[in-house]
């Protein structure tokens, strides 16, 4: 047993090193592509330093603490956020001086990264068993509701959608706690109806859903819609319903009602796209950008241009033209790394999405509880269903709903959030009754005592 | 072309059968009731995942070009959106300065901190150099024939330095310079003054252009608009240019075509001599008129109406009608289109610039008729032709039969002035033969000395010339000149077309003598 959790310490090790050697030479590269005078002072490699400091810091505490869980969703989770860190620093000077961006976006995406990492670090160690929040469900609801509520009344409003909450000199995206608060309640709720979920109920010749399963449908399509029409928020409403759609899945394996919910997602949809003309136009701008290649369409044809030129191996960190596509630091930041890191950058950044999803789906099958196993998927839904809705739209595979890429765009909220949830899918994946190995040649998904 | 919407509904109907297919490979597992539904999600999610990586792979390797470059246009404003990228480099990177046979700067560019800034030296090389207009018009003229050498070096490739991925550190922009005398070249400005117009001037033995001048001109500096300020005056001059009637972005001397009139004589003067057909001092019957096929031909042009007798010689320097057409009916359809093809007639003229085609006609057949033979001969008909090509003519037959592939960049030169490349003058066609060329040569001589191409003649200078006058169909017609001056061996070619300028005995004549007088003293 020893040697395993040994070797397991060497795996994370290796790759806890490839995270900060990919950060370090990334932030190299931007310093040298800016022609630094004084290597010491530049922010490049401050941030560098500081930031694989603390990486490696919150590894070496986990390791002493004798974390039992996934090797791989720290290194994995460092790695993108360094990724996402070069970007930052890199974009900062270029839409200062272009888009007369104030915000020092480079070290509050520093600071930001830092804080998540300790919190990932404090929830995978420290949190308690997450089956007590199971017990407090529908506070957890009520207060995601609540929070969505105060948003739609006192939120201030950023590119047409109501999204931030102002708490004091706090700006807090909102719908990002309430995707956790959801994930918490639907996956106490369902596993709590797994047996009415799963059933239906006759009327007359007709299997009907059981009403434990149209409540909390009804209640997600309504708050869906509610999101969709009232926050204009077409990102938040389309993450929570794919989320919903996928731990009911998961919940009770009917692909019967996993499609009545698309259809009810759809008729929510056709609505919003005769009521609320921002979908319509998100929906032409998917078909063809080029109708209007000034207005409606320029950023879509701006982050295209931007990844087209990025060719095979991009031009290089700081010799691209990333900033010419707007809100870059964000929603678009996909479009920053396929102009300067190329298709091989965006294949590493898709592969390490995999990895998490991988982890993610094994997680959640080894979690000892049906609960656990619902929040586990649901966080890993949120990872990575959210980072396909915003590729997606960058490459124009789908209309653009603005979420961010996680670990990678620049905010606060996100990065927070999204360390917050992938501590917790470490606390989980400590929580197992059997671990998950972390040799790749274990059967990929072998079952567990269970069955015997 | 498959629509991107299409591609992006069968990524997602692969996606979503991935997933279909694992839900019925999973049917008939028994696991716990979650566990058993976890693959298809994981497969979904994986799916997803590699459906992005398959569009990257669209977007940045397989349809890369038509990503970068696809151009929209505002329906509206009719404005055009183009990747940025493209123009950028150039807006940001130092460029090459294209120089004068002297070694001064005509076109230079200035780091202006943020973006790099191009200049001028004056606008009357602006028909020289072409302009440079990253932000808004692209490049013309040596800007844009000469642009690889100006920004990367000439043994690069421009789409590897911007899409590659390589970077534009290592680009080692090169200098130009060309074969334009600025004595001669502001000279040919300053005497086509208000006329609308072109002069070109030509070493006769390399073929090196060392004027070429187009009436009326652009000023390159007010569309080399970088930074927001000098956008709008850039557009106000760009709608102003295009508005103008006597249309100056127009290159007159390169893609100006015209109806030679006259000057074609030449051709078929040498055609005749080459051909055996005619000699100089052949005579020929003129007394005013001329019928061939129902068809006359009225001769104003004799100096003494009571002679009805005259010399291939005094055909070409009175500039005879009557004579030349007899001369083109004499040698026949066949010959005189092969002799204006041998000299370049129904090709384009190998330069820097691109030039327009000459015709002989514009349909086959024309010249089989009589009279549109007559006409052609003496340079009516349906023949159009550039003021280079005319250049070009005489200077074959001041050189001997041998025309020179005309060029512009005379080296390329590196940033610390070292020569790269020289051009290598070298012959494009030999039409006729060099005593043949000799003997036009001399006819051309008598046609300055003592017939109606007087205008050019400058003492102490011999010069060769030939006049024309073509009728265009309305208005004055287009005053042509087209000569050489100079001893053997230190030649220079000239050709002068003014639009609706009236006789080519007058300004152009006058204007050519004075360019040939200077370019022979420098």
């Amino acid at each position: 047993m020893r040697t395993a959790i040994d070797s397991r310490c060497r795996d994370q090790q290796a790759l806890l090193w490839l995270a900060i050697l990919t950060t370090g030479l990334g932030l190299l590269g931007v310093y040298l592509a800016r022609d630094g005078s004084n290597a010491l002072a530049s922010p490049e490699l401050q941030a560098g330093l500081i930031y694989s400091a603390t990486l490696a810091a919150v590894w070496l505490s986990l390791r002493l603490a004798r974390f039992g869980g996934d090797p791989f969703l720290l290194p994995v989770s460092g790695m993108l956020g360094g990724i996402g860190l070069i970007l930052a620093v890199r974009l900062e000077p270029d839409l200062a001086s272009v888009r007369g961006l104030t915000v020092p976006i480079g070290d509050r995406q520093l600071w930001y990264l830092c804080i998540g990492l300790l919190l990932l670090w404090a929830v995978a160690l420290f949190a308690p068993n997450p089956e007590i929040l199971a017990e407090y469900r529908y506070s957890v609801l009520f207060v995601g509701l609540a929070l969505l509520a105060l948003t739609a009344v006192v939120g201030t409003e950023v590119n047409g959608a109501r999204l931030w909450l102002k708490l004091g000199p706090l700006q807090l995206q909102t719908a990002e706690l309430v995707k956790l608060a959801l994930v918490v309640f639907l996956a106490a709720y369902l596993s709590d109806n797994l047996e009415l979920v799963g059933s239906s109920w006759r009327l007359g010749r007709f299997n009907v859903p059981p009403i434990p399963y149209l409540a909390p449908m009804g209640v997600m399509w309504g708050l869906c819609t509610a999101a969709l029409l009232v926050l204009n928020d077409l990102g938040t409403a389309l993450l929570f319903f794919s989320l919903f759609l996928v731990m009911l899945y998961a919940a009770n394996g009917k692909i019967s009602q996993f499609l009545l919910g698309v259809l009810l997602f759809c008729a929510a949809f056709a609505l919003a796209y005769s009521v609320v003309p921002r979908v319509e136009l998100r929906v032409e701008n998917w078909r063809d950008p080029w109708q209007d290649p000034f207005g409606a369409g320029y950023q879509q044809i701006q982050a295209e241009y931007a990844v087209s030129s990025g060719g095979i191996f991009g031009t290089g960190l700081g010799e691209g033209s990333p900033w010419l596509i707007p809100e870059v630091q964000t929603d678009y930041v996909i479009g920053a790394i396929g102009e300067e890191l190329g298709f091989a950058g965006l294949l590493v950044v898709m592969g390490l999405y995999m990895v998490i999803a991988a982890r993610g789906v094994l997680i959640a099958r080894n979690a000892p509880t049906g609960y656990l196993k619902l929040l586990a998927i649901g966080l890993t839904a949120g990872l990575v269903v959210q980072s396909v809705i915003i590729v997606a739209g960058v490459f124009r595979l789908m209309p653009l709903t603005g979420v961010t890429l996680p670990f990678v765009s620049y905010g606060g909220s996100s990065i927070i959030v999204t360390c917050v949830a992938t501590g917790a899918l470490m606390r989980i994946s400590a929580m197992q009754p059997r671990r998950p190995r972390a040799s790749m040649t274990s059967k990929p998904f072998s079952v567990p005592g269970a069955s015997r | 072309m498959i629509s991107d919407v299409r591609w992006a509904a069968a990524f997602w109907l692969v996606v979503v059968l991935t997933g279909l297919v694992f839900v019925v490979i999973n049917r008939r597992k028994r696991v716990e009731p979650i566990s058993r539904n976890l693959p298809v999600i994981g497969v979904a999610f994986l799916a997803s995942l590699f459906v992005m990586a398959v569009q990257a792979a669209r977007m940045q390797v397989f349809q890369q070009g038509t990503f970068a470059r696809r151009v929209g246009t505002d329906p509206e404003t009719g404005e055009v959106l183009a990747n940025p990228r493209l123009s950028l480099a150039d807006t940001r990177n130092m460029r090459g300065s294209i120089l004068d046979s002297g070694g001064a700067e005509l076109a230079w560019s200035v780091d202006a901190g943020l973006h790099v800034q191009r200049r001028y030296s004056d606008a009357d090389i602006s028909h020289v150099a072409g302009y440079f207009s990253p932000v808004l018009y692209g490049k013309d003229g040596i800007e844009l024939a000469a642009n690889q050498a100006l920004t990367v070096g000439k043994q690069r490739s421009i789409d590897d330095q911007l899409l590659g991925g390589l970077g534009l550190d290592d680009s080692d922009p090169e200098n130009i310079q060309l074969t334009i005398d600025p004595s001669v070249q502001r000279l040919a400005q300053a005497l086509l003054g208000v006329s609308i117009g072109a002069a070109v001037v030509i070493n006769v033995q390399t073929g090196a252009v060392i004027a070429l001048a187009s009436n009326p001109v652009v000023d390159p500096g007010g569309l080399t608009a970088v930074t927001v300020d000098d956008v709008d005056a850039a557009k106000a001059y760009w709608a102003a240019l295009n508005r103008d009637e006597r249309r100056p972005l127009l290159r007159r001397s390169t893609l100006g075509l015209y109806t030679p009139g006259s000057i074609f004589k030449v051709v078929t003067a040498a055609a005749a001599i080459d051909s055996g057909v005619a000699t100089p001092e052949q005579v020929y019957e003129d007394d005013g008129v001329f019928t061939v096929d129902g068809h006359t031909i009225i001769e104003t042009n004799r100096p003494d109406d009571t002679v009805t007798q005259w010399t291939l010689t005094e055909g070409l320097a009175y500039s005879l009608n009557v004579v030349f057409a007899q001369v083109g009916l004499e040698l026949g359809a066949g010959p005189l289109r092969e002799y204006a093809e041998a000299f370049g007639f129904g090709e384009s003229v190998p330069f820097e610039y691109p030039v327009a085609e000459s015709q002989v006609a514009s349909s086959t057949g024309f010249l089989n008729e009589p009279a549109a033979l007559a006409d052609t001969a003496f340079g009516q008909g349906e023949l159009l032709t550039t003021p280079v090509h005319m250049a070009l003519l005489a200077a074959s037959i001041a050189n001997g039969g041998a025309m020179m592939r005309p060029y512009l960049i005379e080296r390329y030169l590196d940033r610390d002035g070292s020569v790269l490349e020289t051009a290598d003058p070298s012959v494009w066609r030999r039409p006729i033969s060099e005593e043949t060329a000799d003997t036009v040569a001399e006819m051309m001589v008598v046609a300055v000395e003592g017939g109606y191409a007087g205008g050019a003649f400058v003492p102490g200078l011999t010069i060769g010339g030939k006049t024309g006058t073509a009728e265009t169909g309305e208005g004055e017609p287009h005053g042509w000149f087209i000569g050489f001056g100079g001893a053997r061996g230190a030649r220079y070619a000239v050709s002068v077309v003014l639009e609706h300028g009236g006789s080519g005995g007058g300004l152009p004549s006058t204007i050519a003598g004075s360019l040939l007088s200077r370019a022979l003293s420098g």
